[in-house]
């Protein structure tokens, strides 16, 4: 008997928990959220998809694939217009935190070849009694630019080189990490690789923002020197070679 | 239209009362009483609701057919009052302008009351009634449940013909509107707080004398 009661108690409490997680949606309650969408250029971005979540979980904007994960319940949806304009009306969450993602990676309007954004740290309760929420800010969406590094050992040197990119937006697009690099903890905005001495050459293919740049750092083991070097990405400049 | 298996039982189940009816009727010669006679009246009906203008359920939701039931009672056999309930299913057809979830039941609970015009020895009977009541909103989203709900009122007409002393049809015409307390940004208010719609509906009534 002691040991149904226990049971049934245990069954209770799990039951209690698994309630909390759950994201409830407010009854009688919409909230509006309105933006514009431009490229770098100031011109309005069209039919870009636009999605509004709700999440309990802990939200790090600046986890380098977090766009690429449909976190949180989606509630609500749409696409900008021709004018760049969108207005998604979406439900309320009485226990999450709403955050909004433009041009999800996992959308089926996903447009490749422009990056993503997310706009999170969203209180709309303090506008209770508009129940909107509007972008005081455009969201600029870049394009999206494939970028290759390539290391060149071209001596008779026999070091270990250690390198890293280091990418200069705060916030990141999605495949940042490259083949055979490590994203660093805490850094999402770095990437560490090594290069072995019986390598001789190694290729880093990137995708990332137009118009953005990269800092290269190395070192190599055996001379103790660490040296930078500031790659600027454009349409012409697609590629770096360094050699040592 | 296709009719799924459940229509076509009630299908099936009308006709044969209506059948049955007739026959008692010719075989026992029993049909003595007009609506006039009329106390009390059961009915229930399939319904098509048609919304219509700038709001929500109009313009993001695909509405199917539903069920209307109903009780009134006649005690001076002219004015009646009532009580009138109906339910129906809508799918989210556009969920920029809603929200992000899949289909919502919609129920209402009216109070009603209005006025026969039936002649005394008719079997045809038309009234002319008005209703208040309640709306509610079960929307759904995979195992999540909200509501939006308010109050709403109706007005419209029932035409009713009487095959024997119990047993008849009708046909009834009602306009309604919804007044929802949803809170949205002004802009969105008259999209989601009123909603009219058109709720034609035809089916079978039993009367108590």
């Amino acid at each position: 008997m002691k040991k149904t009661g226990f049971f049934f108690l245990v069954m209770v409490l799990m039951t209690s928990f698994k309630c909390e997680d759950i994201i409830k949606f407010n009854d009688n309650e919409r909230l509006l959220f309105q933006g514009i969408i431009v490229d770098v250029a100031g011109e309005p971005l069209g039919n870009i998809p636009v999605e509004v979540r709700a999440t309990r979980s802990y939200f790090n904007p600046y986890f380098p694939n977090y766009l690429d994960l449909p976190e949180g319940e989606l509630s609500g949806e749409g696409v900008s217009d021709s004018d760049g304009n969108f207005n998604i009306i979406s439900l309320a969450s009485v226990n999450a935190e709403m955050y909004v993602v433009v041009n999800p990676s996992y959308s089926k309007d996903f447009q490749q070849n422009r990056t993503s954004f997310i706009v999170s740290g969203i209180d709309y309760r303090n506008d209770i009694e508009n129940q909107g929420f509007r972008l005081t800010e455009e969201v600029v969406l870049d394009r999206k630019s494939n970028f290759r590094t390539r290391i060149l050992r071209v001596t008779d040197n026999t070091d270990t080189l250690n390198y890293s990119i280091r990418f200069s937006p705060l916030v990141p697009i999605e495949n940042l990490q490259a083949k055979d690099t490590l994203a660093v903890e805490f850094d999402p905005n770095t990437i560490v690789g090594r290069m072995l001495p019986n390598e001789s050459q190694t290729t880093l293919d990137i995708v990332m923002r137009e118009n953005d740049s990269i800092l290269f750092s190395y070192s190599l083991s055996g001379e103790g020197i660490q040296r930078d070097s500031t790659i600027a990405i454009n349409a012409q400049n697609r590629s770096f070679d360094f050699e040592f | 239209m296709i009719l799924n298996s459940d229509k076509k039982y009630i299908l099936f189940l009308f006709l044969g009362l209506s059948l049955l009816s007739i026959g008692q009727e010719e075989k026992t010669n029993r049909w003595k009483k007009y609506h006039y006679d009329v106390l009390g009246e059961v009915w229930i009906g399939y319904l098509n609701p048609q919304f219509y203008g700038d709001n929500f359920l109009a313009k993001a939701f695909d509405v199917g057919e539903g069920v209307v039931l109903g009780i009134n009672g006649l005690p001076d056999h002219k004015w009646y009052a009532g009580v009138q309930f109906s339910s129906f299913r809508g799918n989210v057809s556009n969920t920029s302008r809603v929200g992000f979830f899949d289909s919502s039941r919609i129920q209402q609970i009216y109070v009603t009351g209005g006025y026969s015009f039936s002649k005394k020895e008719s079997r045809f009977s038309m009234k002319g009634g008005v209703g208040f009541g309640y709306v509610d909103l079960r929307n759904e989203r995979n195992f999540e449940r909200f509501r939006d709900n308010g109050f709403t009122v109706m007005g419209g007409l029932t035409f009713s013909y009487r095959l024997n002393t119990f047993f008849g049809l009708y046909a009834l015409l009602q306009h309604q509107w919804y007044f929802l307390d949803i809170d949205v940004p002004p802009e969105e208010r008259s999209f989601f707080r009123t909603v009219t719609l058109f709720a034609p509906s035809v089916g079978i009534k039993f009367s108590f004398l």
